[in-house]
This record gives C-alpha cells, structure tokens and sequence, in this order.
C-alpha cells in the first residue's frame, strides 16, 4: 500500500515537471507515455523484444553465477590465484564498454552472444570478489576441526565452505538483480540486434521520445520483479539454512 | 505598438550579438567552415554551435529561444511532428550514401544469404533504401539477406578487418573503408532512378526553429549567408578543410577523398520542395515506423 502511494507520488511530480518543461521532446507528460505503453503491450514486437531481453539475462546471470563460484572459490583457496586473477578482474571491473566494444563485436558478432558477454564481463568481478571474501572468511577452526574428525572433503565444502560463501552469494546477487538490466539493455543497445535495448536505440533514432519513456518502463518493471524475486528467494534460503 | 518595439529592439539585438546556428559535428562542418573561419559574414553575425548528438541538439531545439539549426531531414520531419515549430529554409546535402564491399559483387543478387551492415539503426535513409532495391530484385530482406546495425566507427574497423563483407555507409566512413573494399552502389543514383529525380538525396538542410519566422529579413540574410559559405567551400576546397580539421578529428586527406563523393549544394526549398516531399513519402511508405508522419506544408519555410 506504502508503495502505491510513492508510485502516485512519483508519477505527480513527473507531470508537475513535464508541465513545467513544456515539451514532448525533453519529458513527455504520463499520459502520453501511458498511451504508447498501452500500445506497445499489443504489439508482438514487444513481446518478442522481451523475451529477448529477459533471456539473456538469464542466461548471463547463469554464467555469472558458474563462472563467479570457479574463479571465486579458487581465488579464496588459493592466495596465489587470488594475486594472480585479482588485475585482470578489477581491470574488467573499470573499463568502460565502449573501449572495448569493437573487440566483443569482432569475436561474438552483433546479436544475441555480444550483450551476454559484455554483461557477464561487467557482473562477473563483483561477484567472484564476494564469493572469495566468503571462502577466505570461513572459520579456519571449523575447517581443522572437521579434518580432526575426518569428516568427508564433500561434506567439509558442502556444509562449512558453501554454508559461509552463501551470505556473501545473496549480497552480490541483489547488487546484481539491481543492475543486471541496465547492464543487459545497454549492451543491446551497442551490441544487439533484438531486444528492449534495440528497441530503445530506434526509437531514440526516430524522435520518438515518448516511445523511449515507454520502454523504460518495461526495464523498470523487469528489474522490480527480479529484485523481489530474488529476495523472495534469499529469504527462503536463509530461513533453509537457518534451521 | 508595444509588439512594434518590441519586434525592432528584438531585430537590432540580433543585428548586434548574432544569432546561433546549431551544426553537427561530424563532416557537415566542411560547408559552414567559411562563416567558422570568418571567410564570409552576413548583415547578421551568425555564431556556430557544433552538436554532437541527437539529445544535444533536441533539447536545444526544443527549448524556445529563436535559433538556426542544420539536421537531417528525417530526423527534422519527427520533430516537427511532435510539436516543434521547425521550418526547412533550404537543402544542402544531397550525396553521402554508398554500399561497400570486400568481395565480388556483380550485383545486388549477390547479396543473397550475406549480412549487411549498417549505421545506427532500423529506419535509417539507407536501410530503407536498400530493403526496397532487395524486394526490387526479387530479394526478401531479413530472409536472403541479414541486416545488422552499429556504430559506424565500429562498423569501420570490423570491414577492414574482413570480418564483415557489406556495409552501407555515409562518408567519410567509406573512404576510411576503401584501402581493403570498394564500392559498389552508390545510394543517390538508386534513388535517383526510383524517383525521377536528378538531385539525390535530400539529406540535411537548414533549418529555422521558433518565432523567428517573424523575421524575414534575418532569415533571408543568413540564408544568403549559409548559401555563400556552402559555395565558398567548394570552390577553396583546401582553405574549408584547413579550417574544418581544427575542428573534426578526422585526417584531412580521407575527408579530401570523401569530398568527392559527396555532395555539398545549397538549394533554396522553393527549388526543391516537391524532391523533399516525395523522399518523406516514399520513406513514410517504406518504413512507417521511421517516419510515421508526412509533415505538413507547414514544415517549409514560405
């Protein structure tokens, strides 16, 4: 209910401001963005840009995740590799896309793989950095103790490793259900040749900008109800874990 | 009376200060680098504001201050749609679009099962173009032949690099292209033969934005101005490039080289009314999405 009343306090100031500003152009009012909303849900490019959209996210949050538990359990195992991976991450961390964007478009080609790269590239080292932290915090004790009473290796990473990277894994999967959206629609809108960025970029390239405003909201509502989701899902776990 | 004065004050602040000219950045400061580098002046002191993308130049546009703008035809037909009061005064770029290629290529059916690849987006002039020369020839575009869309720099690098064999490019992208392809359409012609027309493309022109279609005077003044520099500029090819290159980054021998194969000539809109009306419809009927309004009579300047 709380959240009703934000979101109509949200959509006021909106058209308190598009009023002010006057223009189509630069902010259009709620009602006309309402509209083309409107007229966008009944059209199959939508649609089928969405489901573009969302699949790759999927599948690079997946990617993500595999690829961050490797490099991440590795990296907190080991304080060589740690030293050893921790450059070529922070650099993936900072470089900006489009220094690079040529070389991601020369290798996985402009469509459906080249989004996916550039946003696993850009979530990746945060997430391998939270997962190392999460194996280097585990209790060394509990780990000796375990070993004294020759509990399985399975068991000893299952229950003592796994247990303890799994705060760490919830905090950087929230980050990441924040951003990874934004992050998917950017690099279509550099690298793509479907999806709710693509469509963006030609809507930018028309003028259309109440049309921009639309789509934006789709991306919105994507990212509300993946970050619930995922807290739904954490909550659950903690719960899981907890008993 | 009161508008009288106010109309008076108005024309000789104009008179004294300037008034600004929007321009993109990009190869389009070739025509206006004589009122850049002060070779011609009007009455009017006109100052040059260089854009350098399409959010820049609409919120200038957008806001109400009384100004002159050069933009793409295309893009100025959607503004005026939305509510702008956006006029063409006059077209001064007519040839820039070519197919390039680093294969063989006979002709357009060779396009079959290859992917072309093109600035920007869905909608562009040449994207549409080139679609209907496809169905033209018997082609189905998106089936025969794949479309992708990026930026042109990136566009550059990956035909240089053979990884992509077609592009439809504006130059100076194609002659950046052309040590390891060659052309092998040129997109004015097509339209040329498609539309009776002998001009080319309208591409971009001048535009007047805001109650300055009060002024006669002043817009005829910087008309006359703009058309000078225009002429000005092809006729001391190398004076305009010395001064563009201090503004464009881009070596002035390969914008040398682009300059022959583009087309830089200003022609007032009561000339070539009926060219721009006919490539908005046509452009309209192709691709409605891109255009989804033929502007009005409104749209040009009486």
């Amino acid at each position: 209910m709380k959240f009703l009343y934000g979101l109509i306090l949200f959509i006021l100031i909106w058209w308190i401001f598009s009023i002010i500003i006057d223009s189509q152009l630069i902010l259009p009012t709620p009602i006309s963005v309402g509209r083309v909303f409107i007229d966008l849900v009944q059209t199959k490019t939508l649609w089928s840009s969405l489901l573009s959209t969302v699949l790759k996210g999927i599948i690079a949050l997946a990617f993500t995740i595999i690829l961050g538990f490797f490099f991440g359990f590795l990296m907190g195992i080991f304080d060589m590799l740690y030293e050893l991976f921790r450059p070529a991450f922070t650099i993936f961390q900072s470089v900006p896309v489009i220094s690079w964007l040529v070389l991601v478009i020369f290798v996985w080609g402009i469509g459906f793989k080249g989004p996916i790269v550039i946003t696993v590239l850009s979530l990746l080292p945060n997430t391998t950095f939270a997962i190392a932290q999460g194996v280097k915090n585990t209790d060394k004790k509990l780990i000796e103790m375990a070993y004294v009473y020759n509990v399985p290796k399975k068991r000893i990473v299952k229950d003592i490793y796994i247990g303890s990277v799994i705060p760490f894994l919830f905090t950087a999967l929230e980050v990441i259900s924040g951003n990874i959206w934004k992050v998917i629609i950017v690099s279509e809108y550099l690298a793509g040749n479907e999806g709710i960025g693509v469509q963006i970029a030609w809507a930018r390239q028309y003028v259309n900008v109440p049309k921009v405003y639309a789509l934006t909201i789709f991306a919105i509502l994507l990212g509300i109800s993946s970050e619930r989701l995922i807290k739904f899902i954490i909550k659950r776990k903690e719960f899981y874990y907890a008993s | 009376m009161k508008k009288l004065v106010i109309t008076i004050i108005l024309f000789f602040s104009i008179l004294q200060f300037g008034i600004s000219l929007l321009n993109p950045f990009g190869p389009t400061i070739f025509p206006v680098a004589p009122i850049l580098g002060e070779k011609v002046k009007g009455e009017v002191g006109i100052s040059i504001e260089l854009w350098k993308n399409l959010d820049e130049v609409i919120s200038k546009v957008s806001s109400n201050y009384s100004k002159f703008v050069v933009l793409p035809i295309t893009t100025a037909a959607n503004i005026y749609s939305s509510g702008v009061d956006i006029k063409l005064v006059g077209v001064h770029e007519w040839k820039v679009f070519y197919l390039i290629a680093n294969e063989d290529f006979k002709d357009l059916s060779s396009l079959k099962g290859k992917t072309v690849y093109s600035a920007h987006g869905r909608g562009q002039t040449v994207d549409v173009l080139l679609r209907y020369l496809l169905v033209q020839n018997g082609l189905k575009p998106d089936v025969d032949v794949k479309f992708a869309y990026a930026a042109p720099q990136e566009i550059v690098a990956l035909f240089k690099s053979k990884k992509i064999n077609y592009a439809a490019l504006p130059e100076p992208f194609v002659s950046m292209c052309l040590d390891s392809g060659k052309i092998v359409l040129d997109f004015q012609q097509e339209w040329n033969k498609i539309s009776n027309s002998s001009l080319g493309i309208p591409i971009a022109g001048l535009f007047v934005v805001g109650k300055i279609t009060e002024f006669e005077n002043v817009i005829n003044d910087v008309e006359k101005t703009f058309k000078k520099s225009v002429d000005y500029a092809n006729s001391h090819i190398d004076e305009a490039l010395e001064i563009t290159s201090k503004y464009l980054p881009i070596p002035s021998a390969i914008l040398k080289k682009s300059l022959e194969r583009t087309t830089f000539k200003y022609i007032p809109i009561n000339e070539c009314k009926n060219e721009v009306h006919n490539f908005l419809k046509t452009m309209h009927e192709l691709y409605p999405e891109g255009i989804p309004q033929v502007p009005d009579e409104g749209f040009y300047l009486k």
